[in-house]
Parts: C-alpha cells; sequence; structure tokens
C-alpha cells in the first residue's frame, strides 16, 4: 500500500508532541493575561488564537517550523503588539511588558521559562478564586490555562456547549467585578486559596476517571489536565505543599489503573477483575514519589488519606494480599476528617475484606438511611454484593433492581445488569460464587 | 509521468459553527503534515506554494476597457488557499492522490489539473 519508508534525512515525518497546541496556548493566555490585565483576558484570547489559526494557514505548506512554540510566540507577539496600538483600552500598558512574553527554548515542548510557569500557576489562582463559582472555576481553569475549546469542555462535561460557555462568561465578568487580580495569594492567604484550587483539579480528575460514557479520550484527557496542573502547582515553591503532593500521588495511583478499567467489550472492570499487569507501573512509583513528599509537613489532609489508601492498593500483588486492615484504619481516619455517607461506604466494602459479609451488612445497615445515599446506586448495588457473598440471592437480586432504579452512566447500568443476570439467571455457577467487589 | 497540479479552494467564510480549539488545529496541520509527507515520501511532490489570503486583484478587458476590481469574481465564495504539484501516471491517479487532502474535510475542494507539458 502506502510507501513507508522514507530516504530523506531531513523531513519531518514526526509531527508535533501530543497537546502542544494546548498547553502553549494555556501558556501563552496566562502570559498575555498578565500583560494585558485580568480585565482582558478575551483579548489575551483572541490573540492566541489568531497565532494559531495563522500556524492552521501557513504550516500546511511551509511545514512545520524547527520549534514550533517559539514560532508561535513570536506570532503572538506580533499581533498583541497590533492590538496594543489599536485598542484604547490598553493603551496605558507598555510595550515593554510585551518583552517578557517567553519564547520557547528550542526544543520539542512548549518553552517552559520559570517566569511562563509563574503566570499559568497566577491564572489557576486567578481562575479558581473562592469568589466565583465552582462549576465556573473548572469551566475557565480548563478554557484558559488547559487550552481546551468551549465545545470539547462541553463533551467531556456531557454538558450544552451554551452551558460551557455561560459558565466562563460569568467567571471572567466576576473577576472584572470583585477585581481579583492576577498574583500569587500572600503567603498567609495562600493554603487557603490552595484548597479551592485542589478541589477544582481533584474535580476534574473525577470527572475524567469514574464516568466511561463515550468521549473515553476526552475524559482520558481531563485526567491528564490535572495532573498536569498538579505538577505545575508542584514545581513552585510558594505553592508546592504537601497537600499538593498527596492529591498528585492520589491522581497517578488512580491513573495507574486506568489501562486496566475498561474490559474488551467496553465493559467496566472492578479492582478484583482488573488484570493488574496492566497497571501503569511508572505512574505508580510517581505516586509513591509523591507520596513521599506529601509526609513532609504536619498537616493530614484527606488527600494524604486516600493517597494511602491507593497506595496500599497500588502494592499488593492481589486482592488476597491486600492489606485490608490498614486500609480500614485509614477510612475510620478518613472518615474523623470527612464523615460523608459516600467514605462510610467505601469503608463497608474495606470492612468485608477483613470481617466478611455479615459484619459489613451490618454497618451498611447504619448508613443506608442516611438522605445522602437515597438515590445512590452504589448503596443498594453494595448492598447486592454482600449478600449474594452469603449466598441470599433473591435477597441480593432485589438490592441489584434497587440500584438499577439509581441514577448511574451506561456502563455502569451493564455492569449491574451483569451481575443480576449473574444471580438469577444461570445461578451461581458451580461452586463459585458472583463477583462480589464494586 | 505528468505533472498535476492539485488547487485548493476553500469557502471564503470560515465555518459558523466549528470551533477550532487548539487540539483540533493540532490535529489538522498534522493531518496535512502526514499528507505532504506521504506524498513526499514517494517522491510525487514536485512542489506547492500557499498564496496570501486576501482576495487579491482582478484585471480585466484591455486598453480603455480595462477594470482591476479587488477579490475574486463577484460571483464565487471561494478563494484558492495554494496548490500542490505532483507527479502521477494519469488523472486517475493524480485523483486518487488527491482523496484524502485534509483540506476536504472542511468543505474544501480540489481542483486536480494537468500540467501541459509541450
Amino acid at each position: 500500500m502506502q510507501e513507508s519508508s522514507n530516504s530523506r534525512s531531513d523531513s519531518r515525518i514526526d509531527g508535533l508532541v501530543d497537546h502542544l497546541f494546548r498547553h502553549q496556548a494555556g501558556q501563552m493566555v496566562s502570559t498575555l493575561t498578565r500583560i494585558f490585565g485580568p480585565r482582558h483576558i478575551d483579548l489575551a484570547e483572541e490573540v492566541v488564537q489568531d497565532a494559531l489559526l495563522k500556524a492552521l494557514q501557513i504550516w500546511p505548506f511551509r511545514g512545520i517550523p524547527e520549534n514550533p512554540s517559539g514560532w508561535l510566540v513570536q506570532v503572538a507577539k506580533n499581533r498583541a503588539l497590533d492590538l496594543l496600538r489599536r485598542e484604547s483600552s490598553l493603551q496605558s500598558i507598555s510595550q515593554e511588558l510585551l518583552r517578557s512574553l517567553s519564547a520557547g527554548e528550542p526544543g520539542p515542548g512548549p518553552g517552559h521559562s520559570s517566569e511562563a510557569l509563574d503566570d499559568e500557576l497566577n491564572m489557576i489562582f486567578m481562575a479558581c478564586h473562592p469568589s466565583i463559582p465552582r462549576e465556573s472555576r473548572i469551566a475557565l481553569t480548563l478554557k484558559t490555562v488547559g487550552g481546551f475549546g468551549i465545545r470539547e469542555i462541553a463533551r467531556a462535561f456531557l454538558a450544552r456547549d451554551s452551558a460551557i460557555a455561560q459558565r466562563v462568561v460569568r467567571a471572567k465578568r466576576l473577576i472584572r467585578e470583585k477585581q481579583i487580580t492576577f498574583d500569587l495569594p500572600d503567603p498567609k492567604e495562600l493554603p487557603a486559596r490552595l484548597d479551592s484550587v485542589l478541589e477544582v483539579i481533584y474535580l476534574l480528575f473525577n470527572e475524567g476517571y469514574t464516568a466511561h460514557t463515550g468521549e473515553n479520550l476526552v475524559r482520558r484527557d481531563l485526567c491528564e489536565e490535572a495532573i498536569r496542573l498538579g505538577g505545575l502547582l508542584v514545581t513552585h515553591n510558594a505553592s508546592g505543599l504537601p497537600k499538593c503532593h498527596a492529591l498528585l500521588a492520589l491522581m497517578f495511583f488512580q491513573a495507574a489503573r486506568l489501562p486496566a478499567r475498561i474490559g474488551k467489550d467496553g465493559e467496566l472492570l472492578t479492582l478484583a477483575e482488573q488484570d493488574r499487569a496492566l497497571w501503569d507501573r511508572r505512574s505508580i512509583g510517581r505516586g509513591f514519589y509523591h507520596l513521599d513528599r506529601a509526609a513532609e509537613g504536619s498537616e493530614m489532609t484527606e488527600y494524604h488519606l486516600q493517597a494511602a489508601i491507593a497506595a496500599c492498593h497500588a502494592a499488593a500483588e492481589s486482592r488476597e494480599t491486600t492489606d485490608w486492615g490498614r486500609i480500614v484504619q485509614l477510612y475510620d481516619r478518613l472518615q474523623e476528617l470527612n464523615p460523608s455517607p459516600v467514605v462510610a461506604l467505601n469503608r463497608v466494602v474495606a470492612l468485608s475484606k477483613l470481617y466478611g459479609p455479615e459484619a459489613a451488612i451490618e454497618e451498611l445497615e447504619k448508613i443506608s438511611e442516611h438522605a445522602a445515599l437515597g438515590h445512590y446506586h452504589l448503596l443498594p448495588a453494595t448492598m447486592g454484593v454482600l449478600l449474594s457473598e452469603l449466598g441470599e440471592i433473591e435477597k441480593a437480586a432485589v438490592f441489584y433492581r434497587q440500584a438499577l432504579d439509581c441514577p448511574c452512566s451506561d456502563p455502569e447500568r451493564r455492569f449491574l445488569l451483569k451481575k443480576l443476570e449473574a444471580l438469577t439467571g444461570r445461578q451461581p455457577r458451580g461452586s463459585g460464587h458472583p463477583r462480589s467487589e464494586i | 509521468m505528468a505533472q498535476y497540479m492539485l488547487i485548493s479552494h476553500h469557502p471564503m467564510e470560515a465555518p459558523q459553527d466549528v470551533e477550532f480549539s487548539p487540539e483540533m488545529i493540532q490535529a489538522v496541520i498534522e493531518k496535512y503534515n502526514a499528507w505532504t509527507e506521504k506524498l513526499r515520501g514517494s517522491n510525487r511532490l514536485a512542489g506547492l506554494n500557499k498564496l496570501q489570503p486576501e482576495p487579491g486583484r482582478n484585471v480585466r478587458g484591455h486598453g480603455a476597457d480595462q477594470v482591476v476590481t479587488d477579490g475574486p469574481y463577484a460571483e464565487t465564495k471561494e478563494l484558492i488557499g495554494g496548490y500542490w504539484l505532483i507527479t502521477a501516471d494519469d488523472y486517475d491517479q493524480a485523483v486518487e492522490l488527491s482523496r484524502d487532502c485534509p483540506s476536504l474535510e472542511f468543505g474544501g475542494r480540489i481542483e486536480v489539473r494537468e500540467v501541459d507539458e509541450l
């Protein structure tokens, strides 16, 4: 078919580094926002978009330049200069400032000078400011630092384009009205402001991690972006607090399981069903590295405990050799920090491994009255699992059906139906009982 | 073997409902890159040029009747963005080679013309 050998050594068949445009856009929008001022994020975005479109017009004919990042920065700089001359609202900005629009180092990746890093970090803090509603924070962070398009964000969050656009507009308006500044909070304020940033990053990660409907690629991108943003935080001394390392560790441990989470037919696989050989060892290694760094302070956050739990799973060679005792302990402490019914539910699952299903069912009954869990499918699903472990097939089926009445994603629905079929249709096969993990 | 010019025409107005996100722009550029590298790799690419995006000028008539106007013919809403000069055995092959030109995915049109070697 196609000719694949290529004798020309000077031709570039390697293309561009993954997500180069997205990351470069995020960096340039951040830097231009510093230069133009937070009131003018729109203009910063416009300049960057123009630069990217220019590349789209020229590169197909002229080829990809040696230093793509440097090329884009140069074009953006020229556009910004044009704009400074044209726009009366920008007259007060000195052209000197534009010099600081840092050009990328010659090389494949976006130029990450320390100045550019600072800009991105400031942008994150600005976009995640507590006076902006949570969902607007997420949208603005993805749109600016992340370099995502409105439509991509909408697809990832299964929301309408117009809804995401509105969230972004709202965030920008609040930045103007509340005169939110483009700089790092002062050291006293920083730890608290950081919580809001970490929350956004973790929500982003979870959005990518939990629901696996349709657009898998986009969603995996969210996980990668969350990890990238977490990485940005820890490269900076001011923001690289132990709790950032804790969150990063947690995300690396979770992300390590991504390759094993989806089965051949696109179905969700539980921890027990996953082929642990598919877990990403490199990601696990990074998880342990950041878990160590997270232990440097005295503060114990939820991220610390969740990362420690994830580390127990990552370290275990099998379900059987997992240190369930330690996991239950960690859940106990997590419950003290965050008495949420979801945490309690997860604790019950761990408890069942340690003390068996009866003890777990007892605990589960205690938390099942919680109003917040009323429509949470994992509550009846967990009960179904525990009952079927005890051989209470009919009772278990009732709970699985209850779970199916709750809102949940399509893969989760298929997962529950599969369990239900295994129970009712064919009865337990041989001596084995249905898989028990959720 | 003859030379063929693949002329890329595209609508003057960018499509309204497409959002060109950074990721998407990169993907399109990479498609073009792969397409031209494929032509280059099989030694079929003889040349290429991009034209300036402005509509340019039209000169018509001669002598006293000569008129110079801006832009393309009034009745067309297309611009020529650029062209590729390739070598192919015949029209069929030239058409075959232009079928996966990325311009076609974005409302563009490729005019295939054989160079007359006199």
